[in-house]
């Protein structure tokens, strides 16, 4: 074998070329690899094969050769002979092919299997005519590349030179191959085999097998087709393969899914429609190329999913009334996968809980907030277990509770309500253990988090906590402390300052009692009473400010028994040299006292009673001066001119005094002015008794309430006015909307300002000369320094 | 309230050449006209109602003087000062700042309610007064 250049005769050249070609073409009888023909196998078979085509086989070597030699042949090179003669083959090749196609019973199979025979021959050919391939396509290097065209078979804007006078461009042999079979096999025949790929694929969905690699080779077939002639390799696939298969797979769910929907139970449609489209996405990697699946299942979604959302979610919420775990689960699965889906579930969501919330309301907050709490529970662990902890679900559990707890109609009250709980919490009245105490404060906390009118909740927990702190009936420091913790995590520690401060007063109160007994004021305490009895005396100093009361408006008590007198003043002695510069200023109607009673029957009670109960009974103790009588029997007016207090004060301990037993109602007296005398008679079960007495603020009852209600509104004024200067100060010009935004945003940790509310404030702020407006427009304050 | 000082009445008065009643009476409608086609004019002395109408030591208006001056300024001027003076008889019971009395009378100047702009820096007393408004006005 030369390497030279000579004369050639084509003709017998060829000829013997053919040959070789043909064997690259022909069916290989045993099941061996098409890529080892590319270098002439020399088994048997092949010798068979060449024999049977009249000539010997050639090997891959050779056949290069061949094209070698003619393409460099003299006096002119054949390659365009070679080309043109290469290219008639492979047409009547391909036509042959596609006649045997047409004529299958199974053309999807026999186009898979003569697509194989192809691609390896046309691969194995390619390789040989290597040298054919760099003479035809040389002139075109540099020059531009066919450009990437959209989607009709074989539309090409093919900018490459026509072989000689043919109609063939000039390319590289694989591209030629592949040409020729778009043209003479695809384009004649597609049509009909993707209407066979649609049976196919529908008696799969029946659950029938079918060719289905056949279909897939077909489809891909397209895509390597497309891909020798320009980039975009999917346009055809994609135009004739895939979107048939998409119309044909939205035909048909869409058809299976409207009946479904209809002949099943929701429940049991969910279910269908998470196994279809499990299968589908399978069957779809079966058909297509990968790069369709994301298509086909966002399709298959459409179908089942988008195109049904409103009845999935009516049914949401239906099966969140009944409580379907199970199918929530699986309906939130689903959604998941389309975009939006999920909100339309929480949508449904909110509602649910919202009317389930307002349901709970009842006039007794004692029921209310268990009962809000335990739901808040339930549904968080509902969110975490059904819906993966989906933030989208805490949300609008969150929107739903806030409207609940900050509801008008019906009132929900809940700053009172929630005050109210965690004190009987918080008092022990119902004795519980402490873990179950704590869980019930916690549900209070909770739902603190979600009140808007936080600085009512302050007011009445500070109130009641007051009583608590004053009367001793608090049982559980640490809870006490976990409650105030809580609320200053959520609200800042300005909120839980006073009730702090509250707190530490007690403490205090208590090192000063000790140092005051020790003390040589307190210690050695004698009493010029008649019983000489040592008076221990337990101080509770609170810092004016911290606490909800205050010295102004206290119920006065003149009277005060000596010896408690006495004792009170020693005292304030003690304390004056302790800090001096302080004043102290005795509330009497919040003292109590434990009284030893000694009665007729010589039983002993020590009963534990409010001072103002005890200033009563002490005028029976003692002969009274002013009275006429013996002292037995006194009316009410000369109780109260004896205790120096008001009447309606004096006429509650008498009746207060009355009930429990230890006064009686004289019956001679006179009607306009009854007189009281000591029972008697008094008797107890218990050895031990504490009587209650409230006077001046603190009951809770609805007036109360009212009166709550206005202080919190003057509060809120100075509150947001306070806030409106501290902002002018620093912004020195700011517009309406803009302040009105951020005074409301910096007070949300205590409550919500109403815009009419803060209106009124900046009215009050210019007329007060702390701001105006900015001359010209009527949307801009000036702060005035 | 309701008092001039002396060296300004005088002043004035000689700034128009008027030295007697019957010259007075004269330059009357003259004013009157000025009123009605300066608009600065009228601005200027509309502010100065309120100060001139208040009490000595008082920051603001009492509602019925206000209602008074308002009548004798703006009646016959703006469409719907007749509305609004009902509904300041009827509902207004707190005094009226210098703001609000300020503001008014750009609040007059609006062509019409529609260009009311509820989330704006009005003074209260005239949202109140759109709401009642758009209840009761309707009817006159």
């Amino acid at each position: 074998m030369s390497l030279g250049r000579r004369k050639l005769d084509f003709e017998s050249t060829y000829a013997k070329f053919l040959t070789g070609v043909q064997h690259l073409f022909a069916p290989q009888p045993q099941q061996k690899p098409a890529t080892a023909s590319e270098n002439g196998t020399t088994t048997e078979n092949d010798e068979n094969t060449g024999a049977a085509l009249g000539h010997p086989t050639l090997s891959g070597v050779e056949m290069y050769h061949l094209v070698y030699q003619m393409c460099i042949a003299r006096p002119r090179p054949m390659h365009e002979d070679l080309f043109l003669k290469l290219a008639g083959f492979l047409h009547a090749h391909t036509a042959a092919v596609t006649s045997r196609i047409a004529h299958s019973p199974t053309p999807l199979e026999t186009y898979a299997r003569e697509w194989v025979l192809y691609t390896s021959g046309a691969q194995g050919l390619n390789v040989v005519c290597e040298c054919l391939n760099k003479a035809m396509t040389a002139p075109l290097r540099g020059a531009p590349v066919a450009a990437a065209t959209p989607a009709a078979l074989g539309g090409l804007a093919d900018r490459r030179p026509l072989v000689r006078d043919s109609t063939y461009r000039r390319q590289s042999v694989q591209s030629l191959a592949y040409v020729q079979w778009r043209d003479v096999v695809v384009r004649p025949l597609v049509a009909n085999l993707v209407a066979r790929v649609k049976e196919v694929v529908r008696a799969d969905r029946e659950g029938v097998d079918g060719p289905d690699m056949a279909c897939r080779d077909f489809g891909l077939s397209l895509v390597t087709l497309q891909a020798q002639i320009s980039h975009a390799t999917m346009t055809m696939y994609v135009a004739e393969y895939e979107s048939a298969y998409i119309v044909e797979l939205c035909a048909y769910y869409g058809a299976e899914s409207e009946r479904y929907l209809r002949e099943l139970s929701m429940s049991d449609f969910l279910k269908m429609a998470e196994q279809r489209l499990d299968q589908e996405r399978l069957r779809s990697a079966r058909y297509l190329h990968p790069a369709s699946l994301d298509k086909i299942a966002f399709e298959c979604h459409v179908q089942y999913l988008t195109n049904h959302k409103d009845a999935i979610r009516n049914a949401f919420r239906v099966m969140l009334d009944n409580n379907q775990s199970s199918d929530l689960g699986l309906a939130y699965r689903l959604m998941q996968r389309i975009p939006n889906g999920v909100a339309e579930l929480t949508g449904s969501y909110e509602r649910y809980v919202t009317d389930e919330g307002l349901k709970l309301l009842m006039p007794d907050p004692k029921t209310t907030v268990p009962s809000l709490a335990t739901l808040h529970t339930t549904l968080v662990t509902q969110t975490s277990d059904l819906f993966s902890g989906d933030p989208k679900f805490t949300a609008a559990m969150d929107r739903a509770y806030r409207s609940v707890n900050n509801s008008t109609t019906p009132p929900s009250n809940l700053p009172r309500g929630l005050a109210q709980v965690a004190d009987h919490v918080l008092r022990r009245v119902a004795k519980v253990s402490d873990a179950d105490a704590e869980a019930a404060l916690a549900g209070v906390l909770t739902l603190f988090v979600y009140v808007d009118d936080k600085d009512v909740f302050h007011r009445h927990y500070a109130r009641l906590l007051a009583r608590r702190l004053i009367l001793r009936s608090g049982g559980n420091d640490e809870l006490e402390y976990a409650a105030l913790t809580r609320m200053k995590a959520v609200c800042g520690a300005e909120y839980t300052s006073k009730l702090s401060r509250m707190f530490s007063d007690v403490g205090v109160s208590a090192e000063l009692g000790a140092g005051f007994r020790e003390s040589s004021s307190g210690g050695a305490d004698i009493v010029e009473s008649s019983g000489g009895a040592q008076l221990d005396l337990a101080p509770l100093v609170l810092t004016a400010g911290s606490w909800p009361m205050s010295h102004v408006n206290t119920p006065a008590l003149a009277g005060v028994p000596d010896a408690i007198a006495k004792s009170a003043e020693r005292f304030t002695g003690y304390y004056t040299t302790k800090h001096s510069g302080r004043k102290l200023f005795w509330m009497w109607h919040l003292c109590r006292v434990d009284i030893r009673y000694v009665a007729r029957d010589k039983k002993r009670y020590e009963i534990n009673m409010a001072l103002f109960q005890w200033a009563v009974l002490a005028l029976f103790n003692e002969p009274v001066a002013t009275s006429a009588s013996k002292g037995e029997s006194l009316t009410r007016a000369q109780i109260t001119q004896a205790i120096g207090a008001s009447e309606s004060d004096t006429a509650r301990t008498i009746d207060s005094l009355v009930e429990a037993g230890l006064l009686a109602m004289d019956s001679s007296s006179s009607a306009t002015d009854p007189s009281v005398t000591l029972n008697p008679t008094f008797e107890s079960k218990r050895a031990k008794i504490r009587l209650v007495l409230n006077l001046g603020a603190g009951g809770g009852g609805d007036a109360d309430d009212a009166a709550t209600r206005a202080a919190v509104e003057e509060d809120r004024k100075l509150y947001v006015q306070a806030t409106m200067v501290r902002l002018l100060k620093a912004h020195r010009v700011i517009d309406h909307n803009q302040l009105v935004a951020l005074v409301i945003e910096q007070s949300r940790a205590r409550f919500k300002p109403s815009v009419a509310l803060i209106k009124r404030c900046i009215e009050v702020l210019m007329d007060r000369g702390y701001m105006e407006r900015e001359p010209g427009g009527v949307e801009r304050y000036i702060y005035i320094a | 309230m309701c008092e001039f000082a002396r060296p300004g009445w005088v002043n004035g008065w000689t700034k128009l050449g008027c030295d007697s009643i019957e010259s007075m009476r004269t330059a009357v409608p003259k004013l009157r006209s000025d009123l009605d086609a300066d608009k600065a004019l009228f601005a200027n002395v509309y502010n100065y109602a309120f100060d001139f109408a208040k009490e000595e030591g008082q920051r603001s208006l009492s509602v019925e003087t206000a209602a008074g001056m308002w009548e004798l300024l703006l009646s016959g001027r703006w469409k719907y000062a007749d509305a609004f003076l009902k509904f300041v008889n009827e509902n207004v019971k707190r005094a009226v700042t210098k703001d609000t009395w300020k503001v008014l009378l750009e609040f007059s100047q609006l062509p019409s309610m529609a260009d009311f702009d509820p989330y704006g820096a009005w003074p209260s007393l005239i949202d109140d007064f759109v709401e009642w408004f758009k209840v009761n006005g309707m009817q006159e």
